[in-house]
């Protein structure tokens, strides 16, 4: 089990009813960690049109993470 | 020594003068800026005022990066660009660019690049309030904040609501052969509107998952329809027991399709059918009467959540 810290924003930070979380998860990479987030408390967003950044660095889904590594979880943006 | 390439995030007003002056150089001939405002309207609606959200570390580094990346590829001398957080009103500049360079094409072709890819890149979101008090999370581009799709227009009712009525238990419903029970039925000026549950107070609330009737739609020519046909011009709109009597739409039009109402949006899932037990409340014949013309009225299905209001 790996600890990670995930961060939410925007409409998905609504959905999830928090910013940032600790936690625990077997999950070894971010589309398994938002696959799991999202059957445990359904977000009800699919990831197609999302990006994820891990330690502050836009990455692909398919990123190994390894522990102690800080997820954030990126819906559609709206900048500018 | 100032750097002559610079992105800033801030959380209060930007200081456009200030950045505008950073760009002085003598071998500058050219100097283009940009101020994005917030406008007050979006997709037909009226914008209140609006909330920008960031990710702050990677905000920076990605507005950094693109500002030197454009920079390179244009030959510009230099360049400034902040972006605000937090909450602004209509008119405020929540992102400001500026760039100076030898000759005014690379100066205005590196502003529009540049301003495209900050719309596109920066991990910010903003949220709408509308006039109607409604809120949303916008997506790129006006796009849908979940999907990143084209948006579907959904069409927005020109009805006024008249009455609600809510009940907190069923009267008829399942009570073949017996007598009715005395809920009451009670008028309400306002009424939440709960997402996938229904109205707060009334007894279909949370009944069973994705109900079609989390909501029902009646419309005021029905009412008045019943009235002349079982001659009791006083009937009330009550006896129907449907939460929302509305005047100015055409309830059987809806059926299946997605609308807006006082800034909720709603889908119409089926006609409500009347039961027998119209015959005994208004006339004998009212459940016939009713069934024709789709005067039942309207079930539907609430999609966001809010307050609806009586006389809007």
């Amino acid at each position: 089990m790996n600890s990670y810290t995930v961060s939410y924003f925007g409409l998905l930070a609504e959905r999830r009813g928090v910013s940032e979380e600790q936690l625990t998860s077997h999950a070894g990479t971010p589309s398994e960690l938002y696959r799991d987030l999202d059957a445990t408390h359904q977000l009800g967003l699919t990831i197609e049109n999302f990006r994820v950044a891990v330690n502050d660095e836009f990455t692909e889904w398919s990123h190994l993470l390894e522990t102690g590594d800080r997820i954030a979880l990126l819906p559609p943006m709206s900048g500018g | 020594m100032t750097p002559a390439i610079h992105f800033s995030l801030v959380d209060h007003t930007i200081d456009c003068p200030s950045l505008a002056a950073a760009l002085a150089d003598p071998a500058a001939g050219a100097v283009v800026t940009f101020d994005g405002r917030v406008r007050d309207h979006n997709d037909g609606r009226l914008v209140s005022h609006l909330e920008y959200q960031a990710y702050p570390a990677l905000v920076v580094s990605t507005g950094q990066k693109i500002l030197e990346e454009e920079c390179a590829r244009h030959g510009i001398l230099r360049a400034r660009a902040a972006h605000r957080t937090g909450a602004l009103a209509i008119g405020e500049v929540a992102v400001w660019l500026g760039v100076a360079s030898a000759h005014r094409g690379p100066a205005f072709d590196a502003a529009r690049v540049i301003m495209e890819r900050l719309k596109y890149e920066l991990p910010i979101w903003k949220k709408e309030t509308y006039a109607d008090g409604h809120t949303e999370w916008v997506g790129p581009d006006n796009h849908s904040a979940d999907t990143g799709f084209p948006r579907e227009v959904v069409p927005e009712w020109k009805a006024t609501l008249l009455e609600i009525w809510i009940s907190e238990g069923n009267n008829f419903r399942g009570r073949h052969e017996q007598a009715s029970l005395t809920h009451e039925i009670r008028s309400v000026p306002q009424v939440e509107c709960i997402a996938g549950m229904g109205l707060r107070g009334d007894r279909y609330f949370g009944y069973k998952e994705n109900f079609k009737g989390q909501v029902t739609f009646f419309d005021e020519d029905a009412v008045q329809a019943v009235r002349d046909y079982s001659q009791k011009p006083d009937l009330s709109s009550s006896v129907f027991r449907r939460n929302l009597i509305v005047r100015g739409v055409e309830l059987g039009a809806w059926i299946g399709k997605r609308f807006r109402f006082q800034g909720l949006e709603f889908e119409g899932s089926e006609e409500c059918k009347p039961c027998y037990w119209m015959d005994q409340v208004a006339a004998p014949g009212a459940e016939e009467f009713l069934k024709s013309n789709f005067r039942g009225g309207l079930r539907a299905r609430i999609l966001t959540s809010g307050v609806l209001r009586v006389g809007q």
